[in-house]
C-alpha cells in the first residue's frame, strides 16, 4: 500500500553545506501493518514519515500510495490525499486550540465537505468509542494529555483513511497515557487499520509487527518485532 | 471559503481580545476620517443648494460668445438654434427640474446702456429692475426703452451678479424689442441632487449647436475655501487609511506568527491552501468590517458635534458610511492578503512540532 523508492532529501544547512536527512530509502509496507521506525535523534525518522504521508518533498525517489505517485499530484491533489488517505498524529498533538474537542475531530471530515451532520455523527462516534464522549465540548487546553492525544488519534480516523502516520505519539505522555495510547493502536491494527508509527520508546516499537531502524537517513535493520516472532 | 469562513469566526469567538483592540483602533481612524468626510460634504452640500437657489446649474448659449460675455449678460445678435431647447429636454430628462429660454439685449434703458433680458413668465407690457440698476436710476416709476415707457412692476431681489443692473421684460416683447423670435440663452435649474458636472459633460458629448457653460459655483473666496478644505480632507484621510492599514498589518503579522503551528497542522490534515488563506484574511476582514462600520456610525455622530451647521443626513452621507465601512474591511483583506500568502505557501512542516 505504501511503496518508497529510493527516496533521499536533503536539506541546505543553515551554516552553508547541507544535511542528508534520507539517503536512498526504500521500503514496502502492506496493508494491515503496524511498522514502527526507529533510531536515534536526527537520524531521519519524522522526515520519512513526512515524505510518505505527501507532507515534505523528497528530493529523489517516489513515493507510492495505492498506486498513486503522490508528488506527481499538485499541492491541492496532495492535500485532498491527506485529507481523505492519510491520518496523521502528532508527538505535539496539534489540536486547534480554539476549537473544541468535538470541533477537531469533525475538521477533517468538514474539510472534506461531508456535511455537518455527518461530520459530526462521525466524530461523536469516535469520542465515545475512545472515552471521550463526555469531553466533547472541552476545548484542548481542558484536557489532560492523555486525552488530548485520544482526541489526537480519533481526528486521524474520522475520514477512515488507509494508513495512520504517528509521530512519537507517546513521546509527550506519562506511562499510563502511553499505555492506553498503544494499546488504542494496537486494537486498530488488530482491526485492519494500517499504521506507520516513529518512535524512540524500544518497548513499544516491540509492540508493531515489524521494526525499521534508521541512522544517517539510512534503513540498517528491518525486522518482525519480538511480538511478532513470539506470536 | 466556508471551512475557513468557520475557522475564522469560531477563532474570532474564542480568543478575540487582540482582534477587539485592532477593532478598536480602526473604529477609532474611521471615525475622525468619516466624521471629517461627513463634515466636508455637509459644508459642500449647504454651499451647492445655495448656489443652486442664486443661479442656474448651468447655461446653453450660442457658439460664438464668450465666457465674460455671458457673465456681463451682452450675448450679441445671435440666437441659438430652434430645437436647442428641445435637445436639452431630451438629454436631461429626469434630471430637469425647470429650464428657461431667455433672450438677452443690450438696450438703453432711460439714457443707460444696459443688459435687457426677455424672460418667460414676465406680464406684457411692465419691466421689472435689477436691484443696482433701481438704485442707480432713483427707483423710478416707469424707464423708457424701445422709445414707449414701461411701467415698473417691482424691483429684484439683489443677487450679486450682473442681473442686479438689468431690466427684465416679457419675453416676446424683448423678441419684438429685435423684430426675431428666438432666444440665446437657456437657463437650466438641476433636479436636488442631479450632479451638474454630469449634466454639464452629457450635454457637451451630445454636440449641440451651442455652447455649454457650468454656473458660477460661488464666489471665489468660498471656492478657495473649499479647495483649501478639500486637499487637507483628502491628505488626512490617506494618512488615517494607512493608519488603518498599519494596524491591521501588525495584527496579521503576530496572528501569522502565532499560528505556525495551528496552520501546519491544518495543511498536513489536507486542508487547501486556499482555505489557510482564507481563513486568516477572514479573520482580518471581519477585524476591517467590524471596525470601520463602527467607526462610520461614531463618525455620523462625531459630525454632528464637530459642525452643527452642517447639512442634514442624506442619501450621500449614507454614502460614505457605506464606503467607510467597506473600505476598512478592504484595508482588513489587503493587509492580512499578502502575509496569509507567504503562511498558506511556505513549507510548513517545520512549525508541526511548534504545536
Ligand atoms: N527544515 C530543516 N532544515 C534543515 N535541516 C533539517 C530540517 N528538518 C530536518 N533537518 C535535519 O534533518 C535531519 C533529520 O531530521 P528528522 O527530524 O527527520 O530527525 P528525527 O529522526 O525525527 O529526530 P528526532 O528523533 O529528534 O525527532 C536532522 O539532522 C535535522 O537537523
Ligand atoms: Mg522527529
Amino acid at each position: 500500500m505504501i511503496e518508497i523508492h529510493e527516496v533521499s532529501r536533503t536539506f541546505a544547512a543553515p551554516g552553508g553545506g547541507e544535511v542528508k536527512a534520507l539517503d536512498g530509502v526504500s521500503l514496502r509496507i502492506g496493508q494491515g501493518e503496524l511498522v514502527a521506525i526507529v533510531g536515534a535523534s536526527g537520524s531521519g525518522k519524522s522526515t520519512l514519515l513526512f515524505t510518505m504521508g505527501g507532507l515534505s518533498a523528497p528530493t529523489g525517489g517516489r513515493v507510492v500510495l495505492d498506486g498513486q505517485a503522490v508528488y506527481d499530484l499538485d499541492q491541492g491533489g496532495r492535500a485532498a490525499l491527506r485529507r481523505d488517505a492519510i491520518g496523521f498524529v502528532f508527538q505535539t498533538f496539534n489540536l486547534v486550540p480554539y476549537l473544541t474537542t468535538l470541533e477537531n475531530v469533525m475538521l477533517p471530515a468538514i474539510l472534506a465537505k461531508r456535511g455537518r451532520r455527518e461530520a459530526e455523527a462521525g466524530a461523536m462516534r469516535l469520542l465515545e468509542r475512545l472515552g471521550l464522549g463526555d469531553r466533547r465540548h472541552h476545548r484542548p487546553a481542558q484536557l489532560s494529555v492523555g486525552e488530548r492525544q485520544r482526541a489526537g488519534i480519533a481526528r486521524s480516523l474520522v475520514n477512515d483513511p488507509g494508513v495512520i502516520l504517528a509521530d512519537e505519539p507517546t513521546g509527550n505522555l506519562d506511562p499510563e497515557s502511553a499505555g492506553h495510547v498503544v494499546a488504542l493502536l494496537r486494537q486498530l491494527n488488530e482491526e485492519g487499520q494500517t499504521i506507520v508509527l516513529v518512535t524512540h520508546d524500544a518497548d513499544l516499537a516491540e509492540q508493531a509487527s515489524r521494526v525499521v531502524r534508521l541512522r544517517a537517513g539510512r534503513i540498517i535493520e528491518d525486522r518482525p518485532s519480538m511480538r511478532k516472532l513470539a506470536s | 471559503m466556508r471551512t475557513g469562513t468557520w475557522l475564522a469566526f469560531r477563532e474570532l469567538r474564542a480568543r478575540g481580545g487582540r482582534a477587539l483592540l485592532a477593532a478598536a483602533l480602526v473604529a477609532a481612524a474611521a471615525a475622525l476620517g468619516c466624521g471629517l468626510e461627513l463634515v466636508a460634504l455637509g459644508r459642500e452640500e449647504a454651499a451647492n443648494a445655495r448656489i443652486d437657489g442664486v443661479g442656474p446649474a448651468l447655461r446653453v448659449i450660442p457658439t460664438g460668445v464668450s465666457g465674460t460675455g455671458l457673465a456681463r449678460l451682452d450675448l450679441g445678435p445671435e440666437l441659438l438654434p430652434a430645437e436647442a431647447v428641445g435637445q436639452v429636454e431630451a438629454i436631461l430628462g429626469a434630471d430637469l427640474r425647470e429650464l428657461r429660454a431667455r433672450l438677452v439685449l443690450q438696450r438703453v434703458v432711460s439714457g443707460r446702456t444696459v443688459p435687457v433680458i426677455g424672460a418667460p413668465g414676465v406680464p406684457p407690457g411692465v419691466a421689472l429692475l435689477g436691484a443696482a440698476l433701481a438704485e442707480a436710476l432713483g427707483h423710478p416709476r416707469r424707464v423708457d426703452l424701445g422709445g414707449r415707457a414701461w411701467p415698473v412692476q417691482s424691483v429684484q431681489e439683489a443677487t450679486g451678479t450682473a442681473e442686479d443692473g438689468a431690466v427684465v421684460v416679457a419675453l416676446a416683447e424683448a423678441q419684438a424689442l429685435v423684430g426675431r423670435g428666438g432666444v440665446n440663452e437657456v437657463q437650466v435649474f438641476l433636479r436636488a441632487g442631479a450632479p451638474p458636472r454630469a449634466a454639464v459633460s452629457r450635454l457637451q458629448a451630445a454636440t449641440l449647436q451651442a455652447r455649454v457653460v457650468p454656473g458660477a459655483r460661488g464666489a471665489p473666496a468660498d471656492e478657495e475655501v473649499q479647495g483649501a478644505l478639500s486637499k487637507g480632507r483628502y491628505l488626512a484621510q490617506g494618512v488615517l487609511a494607512v493608519l488603518i492599514a498599519l494596524g491591521l498589518s501588525v495584527m496579521a503579522h503576530l496572528d501569522a506568527a502565532e499560528r505556525r503551528a495551528e496552520v501546519a497542522t491544518l495543511r498536513a490534515i489536507g486542508a487547501g491552501a486556499d482555505t489557510v488563506w482564507w481563513t486568516m484574511v477572514a479573520r482580518s476582514l471581519a477585524v476591517g468590517l467590524a471596525g470601520g462600520t463602527a467607526g462610520a456610525v461614531s463618525g455620523l455622530a462625531l459630525s454632528a458635534l464637530m459642525d452643527q451647521g452642517s447639512a442634514p443626513v442624506s442619501a450621500a452621507t449614507w454614502t460614505t458610511m457605506l464606503l467607510v465601512a467597506a473600505g476598512c474591511a478592504l484595508l482588513g483583506a489587503l493587509a492580512a492578503g499578502p502575509v496569509a500568502l507567504a503562511m498558506a505557501r511556505r513549507d510548513s512542516v517545520p512549525w508541526l512540532q511548534e504545536g
